[in-house]
């Protein structure tokens, strides 16, 4: 089944002589519970696809269609709430809310959405990042790994139909990544959940189920 | 090595200001706001003591520091060579009128140089002084009015004058003339000097000091560098040259005069309690000004704290980074309070009619001291300097490494751990309010401070009661010569008598209903009372004599069985003024049973409780004696002077006045009565007694009427007024009235004084809240940028985002209309003891009015601030502020 799908997808920056083709013509699908890993060159267009997919941006032309729903038909105020439901976000420099516990920030796209976070599997979560311990701790006493950890944390909270990953690993060192990446494709494979993620390792690359490359805005 | 430092540290102060102009603009504005009121405030104040000062001046006949008076041309050349004075004049005396049309002026004619035309406020408004050599002569409006002449410069005019108690007549033709100053003393008509010659020449007479010719003498008036030892300087200077001021006897006696406004402006209590509120209002202003400048110094420190840093890690020391922040604040300060200055006079200007306008006899002069402006620079300089110190020491604090991670957040969440709770976007906001609880607070103060100046300028106006203030209106309108009217210790005179033609005019209006005269005793008139030895002697005690005069008086004091002579303040009051007593013991209608019937008077204090201030009680006799005239004579030899020996009498010389050609009446008290303090002679010198005035008029046919007080007719009130205020400026000048129109008015007035200057300073009180308030939440949005960007991007709606951001601006808002209300509830005691004590006709009425009125406009503040400034935020997408 797939899950996400972007056909045509243009984001053009600037005009004339200053535009900038960050992402020009892209079409992907992406099957439901796969792992991918994006590849590129810096300035390639990596981190705007995702915004993209992640409808975190509008594109200057195309369609995503994520869960069956044409996301850019969407109003501001719907996309938004559309992203809470349906999309996780880890980016490379954590983005934790520095005024809320790590229980809060996890589970604040839900109780954003008026729900309450189903308990067992919010704990389970936590159970396998293994941030028991630091539930009511505040971000900024975190180290950059258990920060990364609770951000992953954030984006499985809301059950989302797919997890984008830019860099989630680039702040921190390689034994740290190693095991931040292991636990993501632990926890996704556990509840099957689709990545998406932006690396430029290639060592953390190959774990992918598959790998796309980009150059200029375009697959290869 | 240091003066290159200073200049690097001066360059980069310079620099940074450059750098941030939205910062240095809102700083400007919050030390400008602060300046003003300052500015303002010294403005008012300073303007009514001048007024205060000058109206002494007005009520002395000069503003020179002191005078040598009575001199011959000889004393005058010798004594004007003393280096003491700034300045010095001379004014020769020529004559003076006092027959019609100047029975009631007090005219004098004289030469005087320029200096002593200005010393005397007589500087010609239209024309010039007089000309040496002509037959020009400059006057008041007063005399020329009196004299019917229309005042037209070249107009010839004649007067009649005594020059050395010998009549003359002259014509002059008119030079100059200027208004006339009912405060002042005398009423001048100024001829030039040569005219003095020749008038002493036409009557025959020369200068005497001694027999009392002071025409031809000189008087020197002159100022000095420093009023603070008037006396003592003349008196160096009179012993200089060979004189003295003690004994008139002696050969060598020169007369001198202290000008006592000097003097009395000096510290009283009454200017004790006007230099508290002064400070009161300052210190106000100062916590206000503290507030907004404070905060915004502090969050631009700390949003420039990286910079701070990085000096710091290229060696610059604590002490320059001090230096480095106050000299930013100093070159901020020096803007803002030139403008505060320029724009708080304006302010001031427009404000102090307000103020003075409520001052009887103050004429509304806006005062140019420079004084003004250096209180209001120091106290506005003051309080950035005290604004300056805190974020100045965070400044030179901050670690190089800290620097970096030194963010609004950061610097507050010292807090490691959070209780997790549900989230929602009012739970964050109130976490967000709360991440500086200091910075916080104070904004609301800020806020809070403008309600509360507004509702205790509410409280106050609504507490002023007119039932209270008119507790002593008995009549709807009292007539009488001006000078009953004045606060200014007339004495009431027979020639200031109501006339009857005057009353005749006022019942010709045909809208008096109900009326009364009530008669008084002249100054020059004599009637007295025989008192017990008690109350003689405490009368003496309280005028300060010691024991030895006690005794002395006592046994040199007329005596009538036993008791002693002393003075007596008696009415003789018609049946409408009489009806306006309150009885407090006895029968007062007893006194129209017979003729040897008195009512004692007693007074109440502010509380309107009766005082034991009268001897007699009811059932006691008081005798009267009523005298035709007077006698002067020396107690211990019996000896009566003349009026001549009188003149050139020593001062240590005991001269003692007696009755002569009297009757004495006894009369017995049959009743103790309150008399409003409106119906009295308005000061009190001797206890007092009521007669009828018909028993009164019997035994002394002198008596003139102090008052004319009565009731209009229902609803013609207005009408009435009109013709008052009509009558006593056009008709009859020497006139004046109350009415309880004009009482009404005149509270309305006074609280409208309070509303303008209350209402005014809250205005701008509330706008340097809202600046601060404006500011706070400006660098909070925007040191959250990215924060928010976070929040969306994790699926915050933008409606829940405004929804958190209108939450924040509400708790300010409610916090600090919450914290005016708790405020005012807490001062509420304090409030209605102040209020009531300096206000004696306010009724406190706490009210919480305006507190309510404010939500509405907080609301608006609250909201749409937070909502304009999310609406700037969202131009640019999440990705670009998330990066
Ligand atoms: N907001 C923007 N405005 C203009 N150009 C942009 C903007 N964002 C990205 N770009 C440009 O688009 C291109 C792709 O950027 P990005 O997607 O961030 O690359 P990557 O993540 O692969 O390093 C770059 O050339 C970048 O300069
Ligand atoms: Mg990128």
């Amino acid at each position: 089944m797939i899950i996400v799908e972007a056909q045509e997808l243009k984001k053009v920056y600037g005009k004339g002589e200053n535009e900038v083709r960050a992402v020009d013509g892209v079409n992907i699908a992406i099957e439901k519970g796969e792992f991918i890993s994006v590849v590129g060159t810096s300035g390639s267009g990596k981190s705007t696809l995702l915004h993209l997919l992640g409808g975190l941006d509008r594109p200057t032309k195309g369609t995503v269609i994520v869960d069956g729903k044409d996301i850019f038909s969407l109003k501001d105020e719907a996309l938004t709430i559309f992203r809470r439901r349906k999309i996780g976000f880890v980016f490379q420099s954590y983005n934790l809310v520095p005024t809320l516990s790590v229980y809060e920030n996890i589970v604040l796209p839900v109780q954003l959405d008026g729900n309450e976070p189903d308990a067992s599997y919010i704990g389970h979560i936590i159970e396998i990042l293994g941030l028991k311990n630091k539930l009511d701790n505040l971000p900024n006493n975190l180290s950059g790994g258990q920060q990364q950890r609770v951000a992953i944390a954030r984006a499985l909270a809301a059950k989302p139909a797919i997890i984008l990953a830019d860099e989630p690993t680039g702040n921190l060192d390689s034994r740290t990544s190693q095991d931040v990446i292991g636990l993501l494709k632990v926890t996704s494979e556990r509840f099957s959940q689709t990545i998406v993620m932006i690396t430029h390792n290639e060592e953390i690359a190959q774990m992918g189920d598959r790998i796309l490359r980009i150059e200029d805005g375009r697959l290869v | 090595m240091k003066v290159a430092n200073r200049k690097c540290i001066r360059r980069m102060a310079w620099s940074n200001l450059k750098g941030s102009r939205t910062r240095n603009i809102v700083a400007i504005v919050a030390i400008a706001l602060t300046s003003i009121l300052f500015t303002v405030l010294f403005t008012i104040s300073l303007s009514v003591v001048n007024g205060f000062q000058e109206a002494g001046f007005r009520k002395a006949g000069t503003y020179a520091h002191g005078a040598f008076v009575r001199l011959y041309k000889e004393q005058y050349e010798q004594l004007k060579e003393a280096p003491e004075y700034q300045s010095y004049g001379a004014r020769i005396l020529a004559g003076v009128a006092d027959e019609k049309p100047f029975n009631k002026a007090n005219v004098e004619i004289t030469y005087c140089d320029k200096q002593v035309a200005d010393y005397m406020y007589l500087t010609t408004e239209k024309g010039t002084l007089p000309k040496e050599g002509t037959k020009e002569a400059a006057a008041d409006t007063k005399v020329l009015q009196l004299l019917g002449v229309e005042p037209v410069i070249g107009t010839e005019f004649s007067v009649s004058f005594k020059v050395n108690r010998q009549e003359i007549t002259r014509t002059y033709t008119l030079s100059g003339y200027w208004n006339a100053d009912d405060l002042a003393p005398a009423n001048h008509i100024l001829i030039p000097q040569s005219e003095v010659e020749d008038l002493m020449e036409a009557v025959g007479t020369t200068t005497d000091i001694r027999m009392g010719q002071y025409a031809g003498s000189y008087d020197l008036y002159f100022m000095l560098d420093d009023s603070s030892h008037i006396e003592k300087t003349e008196q160096k200077i009179l012993k200089r040259y060979g004189y003295q001021s003690e004994d008139p006897r002696q050969d060598n006696y020169v007369s001198k005069e202290v000008n006592v406004s000097y003097a009395l402006a000096r510290l009283n209590k009454a200017d004790a309690e006007s230099i508290l509120i002064i400070l009161g209002m300052a210190a106000l202003i100062i916590f206000t000004g503290y507030l907004v400048i404070h905060s915004i110094f502090r969050i631009a420190t700390v949003n420039d704290i990286q910079r701070y840093g990085l000096l710091k890690t290229i060696g610059t020391t604590k002490r320059q980074i001090r230096r480095i922040v106050y000299m930013e604040s100093f070159l901020l300060a020096g803007v803002g309070i030139v403008v505060g200055l320029v724009i708080g006079y304006g302010i001031g200007a427009l404000l102090t009619p307000v103020v003075t306008k409520q001052m009887n006899g103050i004429r509304m002069l806006v005062s140019t001291s420079p004084l003004i402006f250096l209180l209001a620079a120091v106290f506005s300089f003051f309080t950035v300097l005290i604004s300056s110190m805190k974020p100045a020491r965070i400044a030179a604090r901050v670690s190089p490494i800290e620097a970096l991670r030194y963010t609004e957040t950061a610097s507050v969440s010292s807090k490691k751990k959070r209780k997790s709770r549900k989230v929602s976007e009012y739970r964050m906001a109130c976490t967000n309010v709360g991440r500086n609880k200091a910075k916080t607070v104070t904004t609301m103060l800020s806020l809070t401070l403008a309600v509360l100046v507004l509702n205790i300028t509410y409280i106050i106006t609504n507490s002023f009661d007119m039932d209270k203030y008119l507790k002593n209106v008995k009549a709807d309108c009292m007539v009488a010569n001006a000078p009953y009217f004045q606060a200014s210790g007339h004495l009431f005179s027979e020639t200031n008598a109501v006339e009857e033609n005057v009353i005749k005019d006022i019942q010709d209006t045909k809208l008096v209903s109900d009326a009364g005269r009530t008669y008084g005793i002249g100054s020059e008139q004599y009637v007295y009372q025989y008192v017990p030895k008690d109350t003689y002697v405490s009368s003496m005690e309280n005028n300060y004599n010691s024991q030895e005069n006690i005794d002395y008086f006592l046994e040199h004091e007329t005596q009538i069985d036993g008791r002693y002579e002393s003075g007596v303040n008696l009415y003789g009051m018609d049946d409408f003024c009489l009806k306006t007593a309150e009885v407090v013991e006895g029968d007062l209608s007893k006194l129209k049973e017979g003729d040897n019937y008195i009512a004692a008077v007693y007074g109440k204090d502010d509380y309107g409780k009766v005082e034991d201030s009268n001897w007699a009680k009811v059932g006691d006799t008081v005798t009267l004696r009523y005298a035709n005239g007077v006698e002067w004579y020396n107690p211990d030899t019996g000896e009566v002077y003349s009026e001549e020996e009188l003149d050139m009498l020593p001062e240590d010389e005991p001269c003692w006045e007696r009755p002569v050609d009297y009757h004495d009446v006894t009369y017995t008290v049959c009743a103790a009565i309150a008399l409003s303090n409106n119906m009295t002679y308005r000061y009190y010198t001797f206890d007092e007694f009521v007669l009828p005035s018909s028993v009164l008029l019997k035994e002394y046919p002198q008596a003139g009427v102090m008052y004319y007080a009565y009731n209009v007719k229902e609803g013609k009130e207005q009408e009435m007024e009109d013709f008052l205020s009509d009558y006593t400026t056009k008709n009859m000048e020497d006139y004046d009235y109350e009415s309880k129109l004009k009482w009404m008015e005149d509270l309305d007035s006074y609280k409208q004084m309070y509303l303008i200057l209350g209402s005014a300073l809250s205005l701008v009180i509330g706008i340097i809240g809202i600046i601060n308030f404006l500011n706070v939440n400006l660098t909070s949005i925007f040191v959250r940028k990215r924060e928010f960007a976070i929040l969306q991007a994790v699926g915050m709606t933008g409606r829940q985002l405004k929804k958190m951001l209108i939450t924040e601006g509400m708790i300010y808002a409610f916090g600090s209309l919450l914290l005016a209300l708790l405020v005012s509830l807490l001062l509420e005691p304090v409030m209605k003891s102040a209020v009531e004590n300096l206000f004696w006709f306010c009724t406190y009425r706490n009210a919480v009015a305006p507190i309510v009125c404010m939500v509405p406009v907080f609301v608006m503040i609250g909201a749409g601030l937070p909502v304009a400034l999310y609406h700037f935020m969202v131009k640019k997408s999440i990705v670009e502020r998330l990066l």
